[in-house]
């Protein structure tokens, strides 16, 4: 099953196409409005003003966001890729692999956003290695442990003590 | 004369304290060059201040051999992790890492350290001959030649790192021009897109952002629940393959090693720009176009050769016109001044031997750099037979120091997650992260000089055609456009259906 869904995601970027063009174009819009609203802030001539760029860049991205539509229109059609996405969604809200990348990605963020400002960095990348590699299976409490205390004893050593690089 | 000097070079050379200096600072800067985040800008900053006081021959040696192992250290962790240890070692990922999954990561380290000696060897002996010829063509390039520059680089590794999509390496490429918009613009001072942010306002730090989009993605990737095969891994260097694959592409050696040293004499042009257009320019000569991208040989050849012949190119103006080419070598320069010398028009009548000094420092340390580098490798290649789920936590905390000792802000590392997500985004849906890359790196140069240029000319854009350097880049990046739309095998589909029905 698993590899039913990695197949089917890795054949079929049609519908990736579908939706990534649609919201490229979005962001092509916003930076198109800013970058106008940017020229009118600071006035002068539009060739020195500093929206004149994100504005070039802004409808080149958009006018690459909707060849990219068009092309992923061209074999399966705006209904065809609406029913590709909602298949594909609903295989991969089932997927083992998906929910683990996901809770992988939570733990990364509870890490930068979380622990890191808030311990010291000896404890805080401690915790957080013991803490990922035991939710990922990696062996046994000990070995997980020591691995752990040494790594970032080592980083903390090379970084802080040896280039007197600090660290939080 | 010449020879004399470069006997005294080699005299002091030989004392025990040179020699010494010389094989620490290499491995200094190897070991900077190998950690993700930390650049040879650092390295060379960070030795400039414990050199002073030493003999000012000890410590240019020193300031020499850790910029060429800075440089170099990168390709490790390209190839062994897809994380590039340096910017200017994207371009080797690109191929490297394919080699690296192949199993054959110790000869793709070796062709990748071979290469980057070769390289430093080439720029070399461009501070040797053609000092004098290159500055005088880097002084013509003004600023509408920097934006085409620019504007080329992006376009180029839009094409070339799209896996034959090059609409999405486009629209990386402009997603990354766009990312470095952010913050105060260089010539009004105007906070664009910074919602108040005093973070924001101060621009996107480049290196978490390299970090979150090529290291993010791989970690996360390690998560999923399935057994991975373990990669075997030949823990032979496989010299005489090596070796026989140099000799077979040295055209790409010598190709590269020009473009290295032309884009490192242009003042401000970084190590990587070199790389990408070294490896573009392989790829439209090689045979095998299809295996670029896939971990071609010639890839990882022509990108560490074309960065590390850099090193010289960027030693050029820094020793003729006191104008450093890459802010390595701006550090470079101030280190040149605080011992002493008198880097500029001044330099060949007041120590004219410093060039051939200069020359052969760069010469020894590549040769220190290459078997540090393999004997380095025998230890970071063993990498790829950890478990990848007790490696990838590892991974993410060095990434994320990294990210921190940039600037010692909580904000860099948030921007190496924010953009780790936008990475594994990217890779999802088949966009490559390369030219988004290359765009948030060129985006400051493209944008500064564009509206310099037009508030020169008073907004009229006649100079793109009448200045020699830009009409040549503007038929390029026309070329490179309308070649993508198949405009040419149109038209020639078209003339010889003429010709037959005229037959």
């Amino acid at each position: 099953m698993e590899k039913q869904i990695a197949t089917t995601t890795e054949d079929q970027p049609k519908h990736f196409d579908f939706i990534s063009s649609i919201c490229l174009s979005l962001i092509a819009l916003y930076i198109v409005f800013g970058s106008i609203k940017i020229s009118k802030e600071v006035g002068g001539p539009f060739y020195s003003s500093p929206g004149l760029l994100p504005l070039f860049l802004g409808c080149m991205l958009l006018l690459c966001s909707v060849l990219l539509f068009a092309r992923s229109l061209k074999k399966t059609g705006i209904s065809g890729n609406i029913s590709t996405l909602k298949a594909w969604f609903a295989e991969v809200s089932k997927s083992k692999d998906v929910m683990n990348m996901l809770i992988g990605i939570v733990i990364l963020g509870i890490f930068t956003f979380v622990l890191m400002p808030t311990f010291p960095f000896l404890i805080s990348s401690f915790i957080f290695m013991v803490f990922l590699m035991k939710v990922l299976d990696a062996g046994s409490y000990l070995k997980v442990i020591i691995i752990s205390a040494c790594v970032s004893a080592t980083v903390y050593t090379l970084f802080q003590i040896i280039f007197k690089v600090p660290l939080p | 004369m010449a020879i004399q000097y470069i006997l005294d070079t080699f005299t002091q050379l030989l004392s025990p304290i040179n020699l010494l200096t010389l094989v620490l600072s290499v491995f200094f800067g190897l070991l900077v060059g190998v950690l993700p985040g930390l650049t040879s800008t650092m390295a060379v900053a960070l030795l400039t201040g414990l050199t002073y006081g030493i003999a000012p021959e000890t410590a240019i040696l020193s300031l020499i051999g850790v910029y060429v192992g800075a440089i170099s250290g990168g390709v490790q962790t390209a190839i062994l992790l897809n994380i590039p240890g340096t910017p200017a070692a994207a371009a080797t990922a690109l191929d490297g890492y394919k080699i690296g999954q192949r199993g054959e990561a110790g000869l793709g380290i070796f062709l990748g350290n071979a290469s980057a000696f070769l390289g430093t060897i080439f720029g070399a002996i461009a501070v040797l001959l053609l000092t004098p010829l290159l500055s005088v063509l880097s002084l013509k390039f003004g600023s509408w030649e920097f934006f085409l520059l620019a504007l080329f680089g992006v376009i180029m590794c839009g094409s070339l790192a799209s896996g034959g999509d090059t609409l999405k390496g486009w629209i990386s490429g402009i997603l990354g021009l766009f990312v470095a918009q952010i913050g105060l613009d260089a010539l009004n001072s105007y906070p664009r897109f910074s919602y108040g942010n005093v973070d924001l306002m101060a621009g996107l730090p480049l290196i978490p952002i390299m970090i979150g989009l090529f290291g993010f993605p791989e970690i996360v990737n390690s998560f999923k629940n399935e057994k991975v095969k373990a990669i075997k891994e030949e823990m032979t260097y496989r010299v005489r393959k090596g070796i026989s694959i140099l000799i077979s592409k040295f055209a790409t050696v010598i190709r590269s090693g020009f473009m290295g040293v032309g884009v490192g004499v242009i003042p401000g042009v970084g190590e990587d720009v070199a790389g990408w257009l070294s490896y573009w320019a392989a790829r439209v000569s090689s045979k095998n176009k299809e295996e670029f991208g896939k971990g071609a040989y010639e890839g990882v050849i022509a990108a560490e050769t074309g960065v590390n012949a850099t090193i010289g190119g960027n030693i050029i103006p820094v020793l003729t016109l006191a104008v450093p080419g890459s802010t390595s070598s701006a550090v470079l320069l101030a280190a040149l001044w605080l011992h002493g010398y008198r880097p500029g028009p001044l330099l060949m009548t007041e120590t004219p031997g410093f060039i051939y000094t200069i020359s052969i420092y760069l010469v020894v340390s590549a040769f220190v750099m290459l078997i540090l580098g393999l004997i380095i490798s025998r230890y970071t290649v063993k990498l790829l037979q950890i478990d990848k789920r007790i490696l990838m936590p590892i991974i993410f905390v060095i990434c994320a120091v990294g990210s921190f000792v940039i600037d010692n802000k909580f904000f860099s590392v948030y921007i190496m997650f924010i953009f780790g997500i936008i990475g594994l985004l990217l890779s999802k849906t088949k966009f490559p992260a390369a030219p988004f890359l290359l765009g948030v790196v060129l985006g400051p140069m493209a944008d500064s000089n564009l509206r310099r240029s037009l508030v020169l000319s008073d907004g009229s854009l006649a100079p793109l055609f009448t200045r020699p350097i830009c009409l040549v880049f503007v038929i390029i990046i026309a070329i490179m456009i309308l070649a993508q739309f198949k405009v040419f095998s149109k038209l020639q589909a078209v003339l010889f259906k003429k010709k037959a029905n005229e037959s």
